[in-house]
C-alpha cells in the first residue's frame, strides 16, 4: 500500500501533535503500533524492527531500570531517554516518509498544489541528498580515523577548532559539488524552464489516504480528550 | 529586480543542499538536550554551525530569497515538532530569515554585513525558540514532568530557568558564537575552497 505525500504529511504532524500531547505510556504504545502496522503494509524494507526494538529498550529503561539503579545515572539520561522515547512517533513517521516517497512523485504533487518552485525544489533536493550525505560522512569518518588529523594537538580548543575543520571542510566541498552535479542534471531537464512541467508522476488521494487521515485525526482527538477531559 | 539577481534553478538546488545541512547541523547539536543545564545553549552551539553555513551561502548564492529558501527545511523540522511550540519554532524561522533578507536587500557582497544579517539570523532561536523555557517555565516544566522525566532534574530546570538574567546571556553567547562561525565560515573560504576553485 503506497499513500500520497499528502497524506504522509498529515500523518507527520497529527503524530507530532500526539507526541506532545500525550503523556500516557500505553496511548503512545498503542501509537507506535499502529505506525509500525502501516509500515508494514507499505511494502518490503518500510518497516525496521531494530527500530521498534530501541523504542522497546528506551521504555525497559526508563520504567524497569531507573527505579533500581542510582539517582546520579538516572539525572545522566532521563532527559535524552525520555525526549528521544516521546518523540519516536515522529521518527517513525519520518521514516515511513523516507522510505516510501520518491522525489518525482514530491515534485509531481507539490506542483499540481501550487507551492513555490523554491520550497519544491528545497524539500525535493533535500530528500534526494539525504543518503549522499550519509555516505560523504562515512567516508569523511573513515579517512579521519586513518590519519589521525588530531593526534599531538593537547589544546583543546585548537583540537576542536582542528577537528571541525577537518570534518566540515570535505563536507562542504562535498556539498557544493553535489550542489553543482544536481544543477547541471536539472538544467538540462528543464528545471529553468517556464511553462508548467508535466506531472507524470502524480496520483489524486484515493480511498485509503482518506482512511488514514480520517483514523488519525481520530487518534488525535483522542488524545486531546484524553489528556484535557478524561484525566 | 534584475534578471542575474533573480534565483533561478541553480540557486534553488544549492539552498536546498545547504538547508539539509542545516538542519543536520541542528540534528548535532540536540546533543546539548543531554542536562536541563544544558540544554538552555543550545542555540549556542547551532549558532557556530549556522554562522559557518550562511556566509559560504550568501557568497554562494548572493541573490534575495536565498536565506528563505535555506531556512525552508528547519522551518519544517520545527513545525513538525509539534503543537504551538512547532508553529511558533516556524514562524519565528520565516520571520527572521525575512528580515535577513531585509537587512541585505541591497549589499550581498560585503561579507561584513552578511556577518551581522547571520547574528540577526541566528537571534530567533535565542529569542522565540527559548521564549517557552524562560517566560513559561512553569507550564514547560510541568508538561516535562508529566512526559516521565526524572522529578530531580525538572526542579532543576524550573530553578534554573527562573534565573532571567540567563536569558540574555543565551541570546549573547548566541550571537558571539554565530559571529565567530561566520570569521571560521570567511577563514574556510579563503584557506579552501577559493584555493580549491568552488567559490
Amino acid at each position: 500500500m503506497r499513500l500520497d505525500i499528502r497524506t504522509y504529511l498529515i500523518l507527520l504532524v497529527l503524530s507530532a501533535t500526539c507526541a506532545s500531547l500525550n503523556t500516557h505510556v500505553l496511548v503512545e504504545i498503542g501509537i507506535i503500533l499502529a505506525l509500525s502496522f502501516l509500515q508494514l503494509l507499505s511494502g518490503k524494507g518500510v518497516f525496521m524492527p531494530r527500530l521498534l526494538l530501541l523504542y522497546g529498550v528506551l521504555l525497559l529503561i526508563q520504567y524497569q531500570i531507573f527505579p533500581v539503579i542510582p539517582e546520579v545515572v538516572v539525572l545522566l539520561l532521563s532527559l535524552p531517554v525520555v525526549n528521544i522515547r516521546s518523540f519516536f512517533p515522529v521518527i517513525m513517521c519520518v521514516v515511513l516518509i523516507y522510505k516510501t516517497t520518491q522525489v518525482s512523485q514530491v515534485v509531481a504533487t507539490f506542483t499540481k498544489m501550487k507551492v513555490s518552485k523554491g520550497a519544491t525544489i528545497a524539500i525535493a533536493i533535500a530528500i534526494r541528498y539525504i543518503p549522499s550525505l550519509a555516505e560523504e560522512w562515512r567516508h569523511i569518518k573513515e579517512a579521519m580515523w586513518v590519519r589521525r588529523a588530531t593526534v599531538g594537538i593537547h589544546n583543546p580548543i585548537v583540537r576542536l577548532s582542528k577537528c571541525i575543520e577537518c570534518y566540515l571542510v570535505p563536507l562542504l566541498i562535498s556539498a557544493i559539488k553535489t550542489s553543482d552535479e544536481l544543477s547541471a542534471a536539472a538544467i538540462t531537464r528543464g528545471i529553468d524552464s517556464p511553462g508548467m512541467p508535466t506531472c507524470r508522476k502524480y496520483r489524486p488521494m484515493g480511498a485509503a489516504d482518506y482512511i488514514v487521515i480520517l483514523l488519525s485525526i481520530g487518534v488525535t482527538a483522542f488524545c486531546v480528550v484524553n489528556e484535557y477531559i478524561l484525566t | 529586480m534584475k534578471e542575474n539577481e533573480k534565483m533561478i534553478g541553480k540557486d534553488y538546488i544549492t539552498c536546498g543542499v545547504f538547508s539539509l545541512l542545516y538542519m543536520v547541523a541542528m540534528l548535532l547539536s540536540a546533543v546539548m538536550n543531554i542536562s536541563g543545564y544544558t540544554a538552555i545553549f543550545y542555540p549556542t552551539l547551532v549558532g557556530i554551525f549556522v554562522g559557518i553555513l550562511f556566509v559560504i551561502l550568501e557568497v554562494k548564492v548572493p541573490k534575495k530569497g536565498a536565506v528563505v529558501i535555506f531556512s525552508i527545511i528547519p522551518a519544517l523540522y520545527f513545525f513538525a515538532s509539534g503543537l504551538l511550540e512547532g508553529f511558533i519554532g516556524f514562524a519565528g524561522v520565516m520571520l527572521f530569515a525575512l528580515i535577513t533578507e531585509w537587512m541585505m536587500s541591497r549589499r550581498h557582497d560585503n561579507l561584513n554585513q552578511i556577518s551581522v544579517a547571520a547574528v540577526v539570523y541566528t537571534l530567533y532561536m535565542s529569542t522565540l525558540g527559548m521564549a517557552e523555557n524562560f517566560v513559561f517555565t512553569d507550564t514547560y516544566c510541568d508538561n516535562a514532568l508529566a512526559h516521565g522525566i526524572n522529578e530531580t532534574i525538572v526542579e532543576q530546570m524550573r530553578s534554573f530557568y527562573h534565573i532571567k538574567p540567563l536569558w540574555a546571556a543565551v541570546i549573547v553567547s548566541t550571537a558571539i558564537t554565530t559571529w565567530l562561525g561566520t570569521l571560521l565560515g570567511k577563514k574556510i573560504m579563503s584557506k579552501h575552497l577559493k584555493k580549491a576553485g568552488i567559490l
